[in-house]
């Protein structure tokens, strides 16, 4: 059993999770980067989510031209979400803790 | 069972060596750190507090290096933390637009806690090979 799960694979689950469930097509759906909160006009992720989104719907092209990186940061998040839940896993069975 | 697992963790023979060889240690990092060292002999806990001050990052320079996200550059943490993959992604997209950066500086003390108990293991595990102890089991002191 997992005894603490972490706060980090929760926050990026639920980002992609979040992304995954919005249509990119729509204007003015979603504003998720905080630079724009704060006044700035442009921040070099923008295009970010909507990029993510379109790769959950197959739309390659769309994603390339929202943000190239949409593809790469997609494989990192759940590289690293994988990488989370594995060591949560392994530090809450006992016998593996302490390796000595 | 949680409460045997306290019972053990706040015992005097658990806590001695950390305190004595690296008492500025504190909360989650001195626990661990006390149980990879209760075996060691004198020699080996020297050797590695010297090893592990080397190598550990404290958490407060995770928070300035994060900090840098909203001035200069992100990512600097994640890098500084061996994550390469996570440092790019940060470094390219302003931090996913700050909100990476914003969830990092919340989480900065558990980001640096677990990159701290990694290096912990392998320092400890090589302090075992290099320098050969007594048999842990027969340690009683």
């Amino acid at each position: 059993m997992i005894r603490r799960i972490p706060f980090e694979a929760v926050i990026w689950t639920a980002g992609l999770i979040a992304l995954a469930c919005t249509d990119p097509n729509e204007p003015g759906l979603f504003e998720l980067c905080a630079f724009k909160w704060v006044g700035f006009e442009w921040c070099p992720g923008c295009g970010l989510g909507h990029a993510v989104a379109h790769l959950f719907r197959g739309e390659w092209l769309a994603s390339w031209n929202a943000h190239p990186l949409g593809g790469p940061a997609l494989l990192i998040l759940v590289g690293r979400i994988a990488t989370l839940v594995r060591d949560a896993w392994r530090s809450s069975s006992p016998a593996s803790s302490h390796p000595i | 069972m949680a409460l045997l697992f306290a019972r053990i963790l706040t015992s005097d023979i658990v806590m001695s060596k950390v305190l004595k060889y690296m008492p500025e240690l504190e909360g989650e990092e001195q626990v661990t750190v006390a149980l990879l060292m209760k075996p060691m002999n004198d020699e080996q806990a020297e050797r590695f507090s010297h090893v592990y001050r080397q190598r550990r990052k404290d958490p407060t320079l995770t928070l300035v290096t994060a900090l840098l996200g909203f001035f200069v550059i992100a990512g600097v943490h994640r890098f500084m933390l061996g994550q390469i993959g996570m440092g790019l992604l940060y470094l390219f997209t302003g931090g996913l637009c700050l909100v990476g950066t914003i969830v990092d500086l919340i989480n900065h003390k558990s980001l640096t806690y677990k990159y701290n108990a990694v290096q912990a293991n392998e320092i400890a595990s090589l302090i075992h090979r290099a320098i050969p102890g007594r048999d842990p089991d027969l340690l009683t002191d």
